[in-house]
């Protein structure tokens, strides 16, 4: 199956009733409760994972796609209507997205963000099908010296760039992998840190980690600084209609920040943040008195870069089964709750599933292009239910998403001992994400090292035996050496924006904790 | 708001806490079968991870020493008496459910831990949030265990 015969496969299947279905409501629910301040799309859609598993694979996933984008829109509209972000991108987008509504422009930053979007997940799309093909073939390649070298370099890079300095970055990582390693071990049979405890022997299932980790700590951040959060504007449905010069100055940052998006996406690394910062600043040079002030291209470029970022992040899953963001580690547990390993076979043994995701994605967006305009003042609605009903509401999610993976307790023990570890660790600037990761990744890393150790009798000298592992490692080197080049060129620090905002936005997580 | 503990201080007492599980996730990998070079067991992975977790604990609390010794601390917006009382609340309300899921089913312990949750968390009115309690467990009941059939501890009504 060629990339257009894949692509109309894919649409034949995201626009039977059931998944066209799924993707509205996604795209519903996740702006519904992406729009409350402090839900985080990362928050959202490890919160909404458990109720999706019992629907088919397919339809799950779908699902849970459209409700991330749905949630990074909720994300954006708060941040452009009441300068409450929840994650970093959303902070850019509000930049110029609230000054934009302070001059009683919000609902044409509303439609240029809306806009943004669906270019980024346009272009985001062309660049994932172009690419998936001819990366599917290449990753047929990796063996498991491939998959150990790139699994530990991506994790490295994404340590020392988690925004909150590198060894906290390490240590978030080393300890995610810890945690992966506790249960039985799939090559030897041997139970690692059982203690004789039928509920350890299993090892930690993903979701009741993530669930405390990213939902549960986020609550108790939330909960703990209960701030007082300015009120809605009022916004009329005439008010959202951008005129066509507004249109003319959108379209062009929007294609600009699709591109930045999708390629920073690909690598590891918080390829969203990332992204979105890039995106705001070329904008900034190209209009140096403009951005800042409430300028159209500052909203537009950064929030088709988020979106095309999501895209991005995808080619990695699907193609080498290996998820370099939180929002994919999550998508990466659906997956395995349903039965499938994303990889290089995904295309050829599972193409509803990589096809029907990504034209799914595509049609989430469009949903949300055309369903925001009208509801818009219902969105505003949501943010009028009282914060003590709406806690109750979602930690009582989080409990039964734990408790229902596996009709136990010890899940839930689980959420609720991890999301206070997660809250201590949120107050030290240690990113959880990060961690999270590394509970992911982890035992594809342990599988990669092990089997490459018994194909070369114990050599370590496999791991540089083919010209993809040189690369990676010198990869690796230039990312480990070149920020001590630049200081001592430069005078300045290597460091990157996210590390400006690694304080946070005040509520949810930190802004640095999105990778 | 309380400052304590600020953030370089509180960074080295957590590099310290987490060197000392990492040096006993070492000794306790140590027991594990190693194998040889060419067929490791599953302990020579784990006792590289213990010794990853005990330098980079290490490294995380020398960086906040560093940090210290350079300069002032910075705070750390900890949660003011009122804060910590909600975060108390919640995490009570998750217990709540905790325990009383497997003695009286899904809808009552969802209704106690909404309760809980939403008083603790400064809802001032009792009928309205007995309300909101009965709508969220009644809510949840219909989607997750009759839509959904997922088979808490007493599917019954009453549990």
């Amino acid at each position: 199956m060629n990339p257009i015969e894949g692509l109309a496969y894919g649409f034949s299947v995201a626009l039977t009733p059931e998944n066209f279905l799924a993707a509205l409501v996604g795209a519903l629910i996740g702006t519904a409760v992406g729009i409350l301040p402090g839900m985080s799309p990362t928050m959202v859609i490890a919160l909404l994972l458990v109720p999706t598993i019992k629907l088919s694979p397919t339809t799950g996933l779908i699902i849970l796609g459209a409700i991330y984008y749905g949630t990074q829109y909720g994300d954006s509209m708060t941040a452009i209507l009441m300068n409450v972000p929840s994650e970093a991108p959303s902070i850019v987008i509000g930049l110029d997205g609230h000054e934009m509504a302070k001059k009683g422009k919000a609902g044409v930053a509303l439609a240029i963000a809306a806009i943004g979007a669906w270019i980024g997940a346009t272009i985001g799309l062309i660049g994932l099908v172009a690419l998936a093909g001819v990366l599917g073939d290449a990753a047929l390649k990796f063996g498991p010296p491939e998959y150990f070298v790139l699994t530990a370099v991506g994790l490295v890079i994404m340590g020392k760039l988690s925004g909150a300095g590198t060894w906290k970055g390490l240590l978030s990582l080393a300890v995610g992998l810890a945690v992966s390693s506790v249960g039985l071990d799939p090559i030897s049979g041997f139970t690692r840190f059982g203690f004789g405890r039928p509920e350890l022997s299993g090892g930690f299932d993903l979701v009741p980690v993530i669930l405390g980790l990213v939902g549960l700590a986020g609550m108790l951040r939330l909960s703990g600084e209960a701030k007082s959060l300015p009120a809605p504007p009022k916004l009329a449905f005439r008010e959202i209609f951008p005129t066509w010069s507004e249109w003319r100055e959108a379209f062009p940052a929007s294609v600009r920040g699709a591109i930045i998006g999708f390629l920073l996406g690909i690598m590891p690394g918080p390829g969203t943040t990332m992204s979105t910062f890039v995106s705001y600043r070329l904008e900034r040079r190209l209009r140096p008195n403009e951005v800042g002030l409430g300028a159209i291209p500052a909203v537009a470029g950064p929030k088709a870069a988020d979106d095309a970022s999501v895209s991005g992040h995808l080619v990695p899953l699907m193609v080498l089964g290996l998820p370099f963001s939180t929002v994919t580690a999550i998508l990466f547990a659906g997956m395995l709750l349903h039965g499938i390993t994303p990889g290089p076979t995904i295309m050829t043994q599972h193409p509803e599933i990589f096809w029907g995701l990504a034209a799914a994605m595509y049609i989430g967006n469009m949903a949300l292009l055309v369903l925001n305009f009208p509801l818009v003042g219902l969105w505003l609605n949501i943010l009028k239910i009282p914060q003590p009903i709406l806690s109750a509401i979602l930690i009582l999610l989080m409990m039964i998403g734990s408790y229902s993976l596996n009709n136990n307790f010890f899940d839930v023990i689980t959420t609720l001992v991890f999301g206070v570890v997660g809250y201590v660790f949120l107050h030290f600037r240690i990113d959880t994400t990060i961690l999270v990761l590394g509970l992911v990744l982890g035992p594809l890393l342990e599988k990669g090292f092990r089997q490459s150790l018994f194909l070369s009798r114990g050599s370590l000298t496999i791991f540089f035996s083919s010209w993809i592992d040189n690369v990676l490692w010198l990869v690796l080197l230039a990312f480990i050496v070149t920020p001590f080049i630049l200081r001592g060129t430069s005078g300045r620090s290597g460091g990157l924006p996210v590390e400006g905002v690694a304080g946070g936005s005040g509520l949810g997580q930190p802004a640095a904790n999105e990778a | 708001m309380y400052y304590f503990p600020a953030l370089h201080r509180g960074t080295v007492v957590l590099g310290v806490i987490l060197t000392l599980i990492g040096a006993w996730y070492v000794s306790q990998a140590t027991t594990f079968p190693r194998g040889t070079m060419a067929q490791p067991g599953p302990g020579v992975y784990s006792i590289l991870l213990g010794c990853l977790i005990v330098v980079t604990a290490v490294g995380t609390s020398v960086e906040g020493g560093l940090a210290l010794k350079g300069g002032r601390d910075v705070e750390v917006q900890w949660p003011a008496v009122d804060g910590w009382l909600r975060i108390a609340g919640l995490l009570a309300g998750a217990a709540t459910y905790l325990l009383l899921l497997g003695q009286i089913g899904h809808l009552l312990a969802s209704f106690a831990a909404c309760l809980v949750i939403i008083r603790a968390q400064g809802y001032a009115s009792w009928p309205k949030a007995v309300l909101w309690a009965a709508g969220t467990a009644a809510a949840t009941y219909l989607v997750f265990v009759k839509v959904l059939a997922i088979p808490f501890f007493g599917n019954s009504l009453l549990g």
